[in-house]
C-alpha cells in the first residue's frame, strides 16, 4: 500500500544536503509539504526546495543555527506562519566532531557539538510539539547515528550528542503519547554525504567512498534515500501503533 | 503495482490472528501467499478465499511447526506449489497461557520444551529448509514475530520469554550470515494484540472480558491490532527496508 502523507507539514533541519535533502524530498514524494533549515549553505537549501515545488508540493527555506534556542523559535514561527502547521518534526541537523580523544577535546567544541545534536532536538521539540498536539497526528524523528551505540574512542563530543538526542526521544515519546504524537528513532551508520565521505577518508583511508562497496553490507554503502525510507516509514500509518523506537539503517552492521 | 508484486511468502500460524493480518496484508502488497496452520483448516481456508479475493493466489498447508518433519513437509510442499518461497514469516507460537504461565521454578519441563520447539526450533527448521533456495532470489526476507517478553522478562512468563530470546538470537544470528545473499532478517515484536490469543493474556493476567475494557489505558487509547503488526512485516520485507537487516521492531504503541 503506498504511503500518504499528504496534507500534513514536515520541518526538517539540514534538510538542504546530505540525509537532510533525502528526507525532504523523500516526505515530499509521500505527499508532504516541506519547510527545511539550514544554517549556511543557502543556494543548496533553495535548490531541494525548488525540486519539493517541482514534484508539486510546498517548499520553504529557513536559516537558523539549531544550536540556537531564540533561532529555533524564530524559524517554528516563520515556518507556522507559512504553513499553517507542522505535525512532522525531523531533526537530522548535526555536525561532525574533530577526531581528538576525550582528553584532547577542546571544550569550545564539546559544547558546540553535543548543543546542535541535543539540545537543537531539544529547541525544535520545544517549539514545535505544542502545536502539534491540536493535530491528529504528530511525528518527530530524531536521526541519530549508531555511534550512539557504538562509544567509539576519538568521538567523545558526536557520541555524547547522539546519546543525549536519543534520551530525549525515548522520554519526549512517552510524554506526548496521549497527544497522538510519535517519537523514534533512525541510526545511520556510514551514508554517502559530504560528511560521510569525509568520515571514511579520515577513518578508513580511502579516497572515494565507493571503494567501500564491496567491503559494505548489501555490497554498497548506505545511501542518504535508505534512511529517508526509514523516515517516511515512521511518519505513516504504517507505523500507527510505533512509538520510542530506533530503526538502526545500516545494513546490519560490520 | 505493489511493493511486493512477484514475491511468495510462506507465513506460519496464518490461519488466525496477527498471522491472518500478515496474510492479508503481505497479499494486499502483491504477494502470494503459503498459509500454514496448525488444526483450524476452515480458518486456514477462510484466509485463503480472502487473498484470493484480493487477486493473489493463496494454498493452505497444515504442519506443526514446533516438529521437524512437518517442517520439511511444508516447505517442501509450498516450494512445489508456488515455485520459491523469498518471504518466509515466522509467526506461529503458543501462548503463555496455554502452558498456564507458571513460575520458572514450577514450570513443568514437557510445557518448556513446546514452548522452545514452536517459537525457536520450528523457526530454525524452516530457515534451513527455505533459506538455500531463497539466495537464488533477487531478495530474500525472513521475519520473525516475537514479543514484548522477549526483553521484559515479566515474572510468570520466564518459560516463554526464554523462547522467544531464543527466536530472537536466531534471527540476528542468521541476518548476519546470509546478507551476502540479499536475504534480510528482521524481528517483530508485538505487545498485546487483540487475538484470541492475546484475548486469553488478558483474562488470565487482567481479570477483563474484552480488550474493549483496556482500550483506554493503552498507548493510543486503543489495543494493538494485527494489521498494526502486519504493516510492521511489510514495511521490512519492502523496497523501503532494501538497506535494514538484523533489526527490531517493537510494535506496542510504545
Amino acid at each position: 500500500m503506498a504511503i500518504d502523507l499528504s496534507g500534513r507539514t514536515a520541518f526538517v533541519t539540514g534538510g538542504g544536503r546530505g540525509i537532510g535533502r533525502a528526507i525532504s524530498l523523500g516526505l515530499a514524494r509521500a505527499g508532504a509539504d516541506v519547510a527545511l533549515n539550514y544554517t549556511r549553505n543557502a543556494d543548496a537549501a533553495n535548490e531541494v526546495a525548488e525540486e519539493i515545488r517541482a514534484l508539486g508540493r510546498r517548499a520553504e527555506a529557513y536559516q537558523g543555527d539549531i544550536a540556537d534556542f531564540a533561532s529555533c523559535q524564530a524559524m517554528a514561527e516563520a515556518a507556522l506562519a507559512d504553513f499553517g502547521s507542522i505535525s512532522i518534526l525531523v531533526n537530522n541537523g548535526g555536525v561532525a566532531s574533530r577526531g581528538n580523544t576525550v582528553v584532547e577535546t577542546d571544550p569550545e567544541e564539546m559544547r558546540r557539538v553535543v548543543n546542535t545534536h541535543a539540545m537543537g532536538s531539544y529547541h525544535m521539540s520545544r517549539a514545535l510539539v505544542p502545536q502539534m498536539r491540536e493535530q491528529p497526528r504528530g511525528d518527530v524523528v530524531m536521526i541519530s547515528s549508531v555511534a550512539a551505540q557504538g562509544l567509539a574512542a576519538r568521538g567523545a563530543p558526536y557520541n555524547m550528542g547522539k546519546a543525549a538526542q536519543e534520551a530525549i526521544a525515548y522520554t519526549l515519546a512517552k510524554e506526548e503519547r496521549p497527544h497522538g504524537i510519535h517519537v523514534n528513532v533512525v541510526a545511520p551508520g556510514l551514508v554517502d554525504t559530504d560528511m560521510g565521505r569525509r568520515l571514511a577518508r579520515a577513518t578508513r583511508g580511502v579516497a572515494d567512498i565507493h571503494e567501500l562497496d564491496e567491503r559494505s553490507p548489501f555490497g554498497r554503502v548506505c545511501a542518504p534515500e535508505d534512511i529517508a525510507d526509514a523516515v517516511v516509514f515512521l511518519c505513516s500509518g504504517d507505523a500507527a501503533y510505533v512509538t520510542g523506537q530506533r530503526i538502526t539503517v545500516n545494513g546490519g552492521g560490520f | 503495482m505493489g511493493d511486493l508484486d512477484g514475491r511468495v511468502a510462506l507465513v506460519t500460524g496464518g490461519s488466525r490472528g496477527i498471522g491472518r493480518g500478515i496474510c492479508l496484508r503481505l497479499a494486499e502488497d502483491g504477494a502470494d501467499i503459503a498459509i500454514n496452520y496448525h488444526s483450524n483448516a476452515d480458518a486456514a481456508r477462510e484466509v485463503a478465499e480472502e487473498v484470493r479475493a484480493l487477486g493473489r493466489r493463496a494454498e493452505t498447508f497444515p504442519a506443526d511447526v514446533a516438529v521437524e518433519d512437518d517442517c520439511g513437509r511444508l516447505a517442501a510442499a509450498a516450494l512445489e506449489a508456488f515455485g520459491k518461497v523469498d518471504i518466509l514469516v515466522n509467526n506461529a507460537g503458543i501462548g503463555a497461557t496455554a502452558v498456564g504461565r507458571p513460575h520458572v521454578a514450577e514450570a513443568e519441563p514437557e510445557a518448556f520444551y513446546q514452548l522452545m520447539a514452536a517459537h525457536a526450533f520450528g523457526p530454525f527448521y524452516l530457515s534451513r529448509a527455505l533459506v538455500p533456495q531463497m539466495r537464488e532470489q533477487p531478495r530474500g526476507d525472513v521475519v520473525m514475530i516475537s514479543s514484548v517478553a522477549a526483553q521484559g522478562y515479566g515474572p510468570t512468563g520466564g518459560t516463554y520469554s526464554a523462547a522467544k530470546s531464543a527466536m530472537e538470537a536466531l534471527a540476528h544470528t542468521l541476518a548476519k550470515e546470509e546478507r551476502q545473499h540479499n536475504i534480510h532478517v528482521n524481528v517483530v515484536a508485538p505487545g498485546l494484540v487483540e487475538t484470541d490469543m492475546g484475548l486469553a493474556l488478558v483474562k488470565f493476567t487482567r481479570g477483563v472480558q474484552s480488550m474493549r475494557e483496556l482500550d483506554q489505558g493503552q498507548p493510543f487509547g486503543r489495543v494493538g491490532q494485527p494489521v498494526d503488526i502486519a504493516a510492521a512485516v511489510a514495511f521490512f520485507c519492502g523496497p523501503r527496508s532494501s538497506y535494514i537487516t538484523n533489526q527490531r521492531l517493537t510494535v506496542s504503541g510504545g
